[in-house]
C-alpha cells in the first residue's frame, strides 16, 4: 500500500502543482472561485433583505418539502444508475496503460491496486456530489433559511450523499468483478432500455398525477426497496431542514458502503487481464481505426513515400476518401458508419420515439412543447458528452497531424460529424412531431430542424475548445474540471440560444426571418469559436 | 533463473502461445525472435502478469508465478515494447515509486549512475509527460535496472533509442549478464541478437521453431545453406521473399 500511496501523492501534489503554474488549469479554479464568490455575494444579499420575505421564502420552502424530498431522491437514483452504467461500460476497469506496465507487474497486491482505482472513481464522485450539493441545495437553503439549519447538519447531509453514491460505485465495481467484462457490457443496453422506460413512466405519471403522483414513485415501496441507499441520502439531505441533525440516518448508509465495499474486496478475481481490455480501449481504438482502413483512407503510407516531395504535391492525396479536410471528416463518417445502430439508428429512432411518447403522454396543447423542451434538453446532455469523443478524436492525431492540412480543416473535420449525428436526433424529432396534429407542431419542427442542429455548431465548438484545453485524461484534477467547466459554458450558450429561438417564433415571424435572428448570432458565435479553436488546436501539443 | 513450462494462452478461439517451454538461466542473455503476431509480447505479458496463461507454468527464481505471485515479481522488471510512464510523475518519482512497490531501497547514487547514463540526469525533476518517446523508453530502462532484479524482460528495447541510450543499455544488460541475471530480450533486430545475446528463442504463430546458441543458429544456417542468419530467419518462419 505504500508504493500505491506515494504514488497518488505524489501525481496529486503534482496536480496541484502544476494547477498554479499552468494558466489552463488555473483559469478554471478561478472561475469557480469567482462562481462560488458570486453564490456568497447572492447569499448575502438574500439574506439582506426584508425578515418577512424571507420567512415567506423559507415557509414556502419548508411547505414544498416533501418535492424537494422527492426531487433529491430522483437526482439520486439518476447518478445511482449512471454509476452502475459506468461500471456496466469500460469504467472501473480502466487503468492508465502505466499502471498496466508499472503496476501489474509489480510486487504491489492486487487488492491494493484495485482500492487505488476505486479510490480515484470515489473521490471524483464526492467532489461530483459536493459540487451539486453545494451549488444547487445548500448555497439556495442557507440563503433562505440559513437560520434553520446548522453546518453539522449540510456535513452529515453531505457525507449521506457520498455514502449513498459511493457504495454504487462500489456495488458497479462488484458487478463487474462479479460477472466479467464482456457479460455487463451486453447488460448495458438492457439497463439503459430500463432507465428509458422508467424516465417515461415518470414523465407519464407526472402528466397524469401531477406532482403527487411523482412523489407517489419516489415514495413507493418498490423504488424505496430499489433505492433504498438513495431514498435514506434524500431524507438525511432535508433533515437539517425539518430541525433534525440526521445523523441516525447515516448508520444505514455507511452500513451500505461498507457492505458493497467488503462486496469488493472479498473477491480474488483476477482482473488484470480484464482491464487490459478498457485499458487498451485508446489503443485498440487506434488499431480499429487502421482495421477501418485507416491507413488506406488517410494514405499514410503514400504520404511517407512522398515525404520529399513538395506539401502542394501532397496536398489532397487522399483521393479515395476526398480531399483535403474531407478526408477526415469522411474518415470520421466511415468510423461512425462502421457502427450504424449506435451511431445512426439510435439517432433517428430516439427523435421519432421522443415525439411519439411525448404525443401519448400530454395533450395535443402540450405535446409538441414538450417534444421540443425534452429535445433540446437531450441534445445538451449530448453535447455535454462531446468532450470525451473529442479528447478521443485529438488522441488519435499522431496519424493527423503529419496530413498536409491546415488547422481549421482539421477542427472542422473532427466537430462536424458529431454535429451531424446528433441533427439526425432532432430532424427526425422535427419529422415526427410534424405528423402530429399538436398545436405548435409547425414552430417546434421548424426549432428542431432549423435551430437545434445550426446551434450544435457553437455547442460542440465549445466541446472541441475545451477538449483541447484540457486533453490530459490521466490527470484527474484537470479531466473533472474540465468536465465541470464544460457544463456551466454550455449552460450559458444555450442561455443565450433559447431566447434567440423562442422569441422569433413567439412574435409570429417569417420563418426566414426566424432563421437570420438565430442564425446571425450563431454564425457570428461560431466563427469565434472556431477561431478559438483552431488557435488551440495550433498550441495543441499531442499527449 | 526463469523457467516457462507448457506455457499456452488462447484469447477465445485464437491461440497465440501454444506449449511454451524454455528457460533462461542466470548470467544469460536470451534472445525471442519471431514476425509480427508470433506471440512474443503475448509470452512476455504472461510473464509480467499483465496476461493470465490458459495453461502452464512460470516460475521466477523458483517461486512459481501462480501461487508465490508476490515473491516471483519482486525477482522481476518488465519493459514493454510501448512506453507508458506516469505523466504526473517526474524522473525522479518514477524511481521513487519503484523503490517503494519493490520494496527496495532508495540507492541514490545507482540512482543517479542509472540517470546519468542513460541522460535522464538534467530532466530528473521533469515530468514524464513532457520527455520525448526515446526518453521515455530510457526512463523504463531505468526503471527496470533501478530495484536490481533477478529477471529481466524486454519487449523490443532498442526502438526509439538514440545510439548512444541503445549502447548504454546494451552495456547494462552485459554488467547485469556478469553479475549473474536471467534476461530475455524480444527484438525483431537480428544483428542484435547476434551481438547480444548468447541464446536464441524463434516463434512463429504461437509455437517455438527454434532453440539453441547463436552459433547453432550459425550451423543450421550453413547446413541449410542460408546466406545469413536473417535467411534462416525468413526461411524458418516461411516468410522468405
Amino acid at each position: 500500500m505504500r508504493a500505491i500511496g506515494l504514488l497518488a501523492v505524489m501525481q496529486l501534489r503534482n496536480a496541484f502543482r502544476t494547477t498554479f503554474t499552468d494558466g489552463r488549469k488555473l483559469m478554471p479554479l478561478l472561475f469557480f472561485a469567482a462562481l462560488f464568490a458570486l453564490q456568497i455575494w447572492g447569499t448575502s444579499l438574500i439574506q439582506g433583505l426584508r425578515a418577512p420575505i424571507r420567512a415567506q421564502a423559507a415557509d414556502f420552502l419548508l411547505a414544498n418539502l416533501p418535492t424537494v424530498q422527492s426531487s433529491t431522491f430522483l437526482i439520486l437514483l439518476l447518478m445511482a444508475v449512471g454509476n452502475l452504467d459506468f461500471g456496466f461500460s469500460t469504467g472501473f476497469l480502466h487503468f492508465n496503460m502505466a499502471d498496466v506496465d508499472y503496476l501489474f507487474p509489480s510486487p504491489v497486491r492486487p487488492k491494493a491496486i484495485l482500492a487505488y482505482r476505486l479510490a480515484s472513481k470515489t473521490v471524483v464522485t464526492f467532489f461530483q456530489a459536493a459540487f451539486l450539493f453545494a451549488f444547487f441545495f445548500w448555497g439556495p437553503i442557507q440563503a433562505v433559511a440559513g437560520e434553520r439549519t446548522s453546518w453539522l447538519g449540510g456535513a452529515i447531509a453531505l457525507g449521506a450523499i457520498f455514502l449513498c453514491l459511493g457504495g454504487y460505485a462500489n456495488l458497479a465495481l462488484w458487478l463487474k468483478l462479479a460477472f466479467g467484462f464482456g457479460g455487463l457490457v451486453r447488460l448495458r443496453p438492457a439497463l439503459l432500455v430500463a432507465v428509458t422506460l422508467f424516465g417515461g413512466y415518470l414523465l407519464l405519471t407526472y402528466w397524469q398525477q401531477g406532482v403527487e403522483g411523482m412523489l407517489g414513485i419516489a415514495r413507493s415501496p418498490t423504488a424505496s426497496v430499489l433505492f433504498f441507499p438513495c431514498r435514506v441520502a434524500a431524507d438525511a439531505v432535508v433533515a437539517p431542514l425539518l430541525g433534525s441533525g440526521g445523523a441516525g440516518l447515516v448508520g444505514p448508509l455507511a452500513a451500505f458502503y461498507l457492505v458493497t465495499l467488503a462486496m469488493v474486496f472479498l473477491r480474488n478475481d483476477a482482473f488484470y487481464e480484464a482491464s487490459l481490455e478498457g485499458s487498451e480501449k485508446a489503443a485498440r481504438l487506434l488499431q480499429a481505426a487502421r482495421e477501418l482502413n485507416w491507413g488506406a483512407i488517410l494514405h499514410l503510407p503514400e504520404f511517407t513515400r512522398r515525404s520529399s516531395q513538395s506539401d502542394d504535391d501532397l496536398r489532397g492525396g487522399a483521393t479515395g476518401f476526398g480531399r483535403g479536410g474531407w478526408t477526415v471528416f469522411l474518415a470520421h463518417v466511415t468510423a461512425a458508419g462502421r457502427r450504424p445502430v449506435a451511431n445512426v439508428v439510435l439517432p433517428v429512432l430516439g427523435g421519432v420515439l421522443l415525439s411519439t411518447a411525448c404525443t401519448l403522454a400530454f395533450s395535443p396543447r402540450m405535446s409538441a412543447a414538450m417534444v421540443g423542451a425534452l429535445g433540446g434538453y437531450l441534445l445538451f446532455v449530448f453535447t455535454i458528452g462531446g468532450i470525451t469523443t473529442f479528447r478521443q478524436a485529438l488522441a488519435r492525431h499522431p496519424l493527423i497531424r503529419p496530413l498536409p492540412l491546415k488547422d481549421w480543416q482539421v477542427v472542422v473535420s473532427d466537430v462536424a460529424p458529431r454535429i451531424v449525428l446528433l441533427s439526425l436526433f432532432a430532424i427526425s424529432a422535427a419529422f415526427a412531431v410534424l405528423m402530429t396534429d399538436g398545436r405548435q407542431a409547425r414552430q417546434v419542427a421548424f426549432s428542431l430542424a432549423v435551430f437545434a442542429p445550426a446551434a450544435l455548431v457553437p455547442l460542440n465548438l465549445i466541446q472541441y475548445a475545451l477538449a483541447l484545453w484540457y486533453p490530459n485524461a490521466q490527470d484527474k484534477l484537470h479531466q473533472l474540471v474540465g468536465g465541470m467547466i464544460g457544463v456551466f459554458v454550455t449552460g450559458i450558450a444555450i442561455g443565450f440560444l433559447v431566447p434567440l429561438a423562442v422569441m422569433p417564433l413567439a412574435m409570429r415571424l417569417h420563418p426566414a426571418a426566424a432563421a437570420a435572428v438565430f442564425g446571425v448570432p450563431c454564425l457570428g458565435a461560431s466563427a469565434v469559436l472556431l477561431a478559438l479553436s483552431v488557435w488551440l488546436y495550433g498550441r495543441f501539443e499531442d499527449r | 533463473m526463469l523457467e516457462i513450462s507448457g506455457l499456452t494462452k488462447r484469447f477465445g478461439a485464437f491461440t497465440a502461445v501454444q506449449n511454451l517451454s524454455f528457460v533462461v538461466r542466470p548470467g544469460e542473455i536470451v534472445g525471442l525472435l519471431g514476425p509480427n503476431g508470433a506471440g512474443k509480447t503475448t509470452t512476455l505479458r504472461c510473464i509480467a502478469s499483465i496476461l493470465q496463461p490458459s495453461s502452464g507454468k512460470i516460475a521466477l527464481d523458483g517461486h512459481d508465478l501462480g501461487t508465490q505471485p508476490e515473491a516471483a515479481k519482486r525477482r522481476l522488471a518488465y519493459v514493454p515494447e510501448v512506453p507508458n510512464p506516469y505523466e504526473m510523475l517526474t524522473v525522479y518519482e518514477h524511481l521513487r515509486f519503484i523503490a517503494a512497490a519493490y520494496d527496495s531501497p532508495m540507492d541514490l547514487p545507482w540512482a543517479e549512475e542509472l540517470l546519468q547514463r542513460m541522460d535522464l540526469w538534467g530532466k530528473r525533476h521533469e515530468l514524464a509527460a513532457s520527455l520525448s518517446k526515446g526518453m521515455r523508453q530510457k526512463l523504463a530502462c531505468v526503471c527496470a535496472f533501478f530495484h536490481r532484479p533477478a529477471i529481466y524482460c524486454f519487449d523490443e528495447p532498442l526502438i526509439g533509442l538514440d545510439p548512444k541510450g541503445a549502447r548504454e543499455l546494451k552495456n547494462l544488460l552485459a554488467e547485469r549478464r556478469v553479475e549473474g541475471a536471467a534476461i530475455l530480450v524480444s527484438t525483431h533486430m537480428l544483428d542484435t541478437a547476434e551481438r547480444l545475446c548468447d541464446r536464441v528463442i524463434i516463434m512463429h504463430r504461437g509455437e517455438m521453431l527454434f532453440q539453441g546458441t547463436v552459433e547453432d543458429l550459425q550451423e543450421r544456417s550453413s547446413l541449410t545453406h542460408a546466406a545469413t542468419l536473417e535467411d534462416l530467419f525468413l526461411h524458418l518462419t516461411g516468410e522468405e521473399v
